[in-house]
């Protein structure tokens, strides 16, 4: 089963948008910044409910793999899940037409495993390991 | 359909998603010859593909597509005979 986690959004400048967030939420619920090395970006997690988040993610560089994203301005642009397996949730989704893009470990999760995947509607998720 | 109608259909989908008039593909463009095709938007371009033609390419035909030319071979010989 899928667990919602966070909604990814991407932004030019985590700094300016937590700034925004701040006015919003508490302090609290906003996290560190943490460099996602296999993705080239910063992201940022602010807490909107109940283990419920919002992700900024800023693209770093000119390779980052999320500027293609950037033409139509800062836009949420993933949804991010929670699975107890990530390998039988990447095969069972396989089997309903999505299309795996890569699966990595992520520094923004305590390098647990993670994969992003296209559903058949062009819907980006991505999968978070427990 | 045969290949050249198969290109102009691509085209018109790389073009689209893309957002980009002036894509104009042949057989041997890669990636690198087209601005914005990157690993993300790749995927974006094989399902509108698959959705606009009715056929769907296995994983590992996706992971074997090093041009615009094997893209159409694979489209070839899934399309129905006329």
């Amino acid at each position: 089963m899928l667990k919602f986690h966070h909604l990814g959004c991407l932004v030019d400048s985590i700094d300016d948008a937590v700034e925004n967030y701040k006015g919003l939420f508490s302090v609290d619920n906003v996290s560190e910044k943490i460099y996602i090395s296999t993705q080239g970006v910063y992201v940022c997690f602010v807490e909107i409910g109940d283990n419920t988040y919002i992700e900024l993610v800023e693209p770093v560089g000119k390779d980052s793999i999320v500027l293609s994203f950037k033409k139509n301005g800062e836009t949420y642009y993933h949804a991010g899940y929670l699975v107890q397996d990530i390998d039988k949730t990447i095969v069972q989704l396989l089997e309903k037409q999505y299309k795996l893009l890569n699966v990595f470990h992520s520094e923004a999760f305590g390098m647990k495993r993670c994969a992003f995947l296209y559903s058949p509607d062009l819907l980006l998720i991505e999968l978070i390991e427990e | 359909m045969d290949n050249y109608e198969i290109l102009e259909v691509l085209n018109g989908i790389f073009r689209d998603k893309l957002d980009d008039d002036n894509i104009t593909l042949t057989p041997e463009t890669t990636a690198k010859d087209v601005k914005g095709w990157d690993s993300l938007t790749h995927i974006r371009l094989i399902i509108s593909i698959e959705k606009k033609l009715k056929i769907r390419f296995t994983s590992t035909e996706i992971a074997n597509f090093k041009n615009v030319g094997d893209i159409i071979a694979i489209i070839e010989k899934k399309l129905p005979d006329a």
